[in-house]
């Protein structure tokens, strides 16, 4: 029983460091990804149920997060290139998902005087006085207000979530906010000819991945001698 | 472990078609009205293994999420079409365009190109063709007599016959609503497409259409350095992409160890 816990106990954890390194992998494809935001990985305690005189049991599970912390800011100078600093979101409406909330912020002009993102996605406004000439340059501030030739066209739609739990990523990596999340007043500025890099590090993925590589390698060390001692319990003595 | 092996490879094919692009930039340093493409990278499918949130009883739901992603892919590869310097010639049919637009060419079937490269000639019948023989549009005749070939920054082509000034003819130039939309064809030629939307004609300075300037062509916007640090990182990313698939697959060995 003892050395059957151990060997559960050691293939769960083989099990955990491919989940680790799986994600690190994902992370390390991103690293020039405008907008990315780097997964980590973890494990969460549960203590099972029990009765008051059994010892106390719990079990580790593993989780993913997301880290949504500021990636580096790079200028591009292309017009329709906007970055985010702070938090918040651009806001694009997709046909059949509806709202997205993305940080990627390669768009373009359309002929239909629409800002799209390149699935063609439109960029959402909080409100806007009709749509953009797409003969004449655009402005936009940090306030996401957005000008052609000094006339106001309308604010871009931001927007910041209490909760990063409540938003749940999308098979395309864009994020989509729970009906009933919290939201807060978005504390972002918007900068034009910028594009926010991805914030997972190349160095610190790597460490981790090695961590996570030796992990599998004790724990399948581990089985490797429980394995052994099976076989000399087993020898007639 | 297949899966962060085929994750990290999405990013080596990534890292890949960077470099390609950034060589062909540094290729065309010397191409006049070269414009610098971009790849532009998109996460790739999230796989939720457990939903946040998701239910796990009547009354109860999980409280933790298990996603896990399976790599980038390339979502689009976009024309930068920062302005170019400009650089003297001594041929007075030289232009280029200060500005945003395009010359409209016509190609040899008869169809509609662009390009911003102003380096025109005159053919034996006295019109303005590029360096490949192809027709500029709005077609532009010289006549055979003329000296002094002057263009004006919107275009009007005045000549010298015979001591009298005289407007020939004038350049027209075309914008786009999404230049970057344009498909590149290769000959510093674009065409249009859904995406670049249809051809507007402009005067040259009217709304935010370019002037053109006599006697210059536009260099190239590709910048060696810029290119040459972008080349250093996409080889790092190439790099560790690759360790990725060394370490799943010595984790794979400890696996087959075991059995």
């Amino acid at each position: 029983m003892g050395m059957n816990r151990g060997l559960i106990q050691a293939a769960q954890s083989m099990a955990n460091a491919e989940l680790r390194v799986s994600s690190i992998a994902a992370n390390l494809a991103n690293v020039s990804t405008p907008g990315f935001k780097r997964q980590t990985t973890a494990l969460q305690r549960f203590e099972l149920p029990h009765l008051p005189n059994q010892t106390p049991r719990a079990v580790l599970v593993p989780k993913t997060d997301v880290a949504f912390s500021q990636g580096s800011l790079a200028q591009t100078g292309r017009e329709m290139d906007l970055a985010l600093r702070g938090e918040g979101f651009f806001v694009v409406d997709d046909q059949s998902q509806g709202t997205l909330l993305t940080r990627n912020g390669v768009f373009m002009l359309r002929e239909d005087g629409n800002i799209v993102n390149d699935y063609g996605q439109p960029l959402a406004w909080k409100r806007r006085s009709g749509l953009l000439d797409q003969l004449l340059p655009v402005e936009v501030n940090t306030l996401g207000e957005v000008r052609q030739e000094g006339e106001l066209k309308g604010l871009l739609d931001i927007r910041a979530y209490a909760n990063p739990q409540d938003l749940q990523m999308n098979a395309a990596g864009d994020w989509i906010a729970r009906d009933d999340a919290p939201e807060l007043p978005p504390d972002v500025e918007v900068l034009q000819g910028f594009l926010e890099k991805s914030n997972a590090s190349a160095v610190d993925q790597l460490v981790g991945m090695i961590s996570a590589q030796r992990s599998y390698e004790r724990n399948a060390q581990v089985i490797q001698s429980i394995a052994e001692n099976y076989q000399r319990l087993s020898r007639p003595s | 472990m297949s899966l962060a092996m085929r994750t990290a490879s999405s990013g080596m094919m990534a890292q890949q078609m960077m470099v390609d692009t950034i060589a062909n930039n540094i290729a065309n340093v010397n191409t006049a009205g070269f414009k610098k493409n971009r790849v532009n990278f998109r996460t790739l499918l999230y796989g939720t293994i457990r939903e946040p949130g998701a239910a796990s009883g009547a009354t109860t739901m999980s409280p933790t999420g298990l996603q896990v992603g399976t790599g980038v892919e390339v979502s689009s590869s976009i024309k930068l079409f920062a302005q170019g310097n400009f650089q003297q010639t001594t041929n007075p049919l030289d232009m280029g365009i200060s500005g945003d637009g395009f010359f409209e060419i016509q190609l040899p079937n008869g169809d509609s190109a662009y390009t911003r490269d102003g380096s025109f000639r005159r053919d034996a019948t006295g019109r303005l063709v590029t360096v490949d023989g192809f027709l500029l549009l709005p077609q532009v005749t010289i006549p055979a007599d003329a000296q002094d070939i002057s263009i004006g920054q919107d275009g009007t082509v005045n000549v010298n016959i015979n001591g009298s000034i005289q407007s020939v003819a004038s350049i027209n130039i075309v914008t786009f609503a999404n230049p970057a939309g344009l498909s590149a064809d290769g000959a510093n030629m674009f065409t249009e497409t859904v995406s670049s939307g249809s051809p507007i004609p402009v005067t040259p300075g009217q709304g935010s259409a370019g002037l053109i300037r006599q006697g210059f062509v536009e260099r190239s916007n590709t910048a060696v350095v810029d290119e040459l640090i972008e080349l250093i990182q996409a080889q790092r990313n190439y790099e560790v992409n690759s360790r990725t698939i060394q370490v799943a697959d010595e984790m794979l060995q400890e696996l087959s160890n075991l059995l």
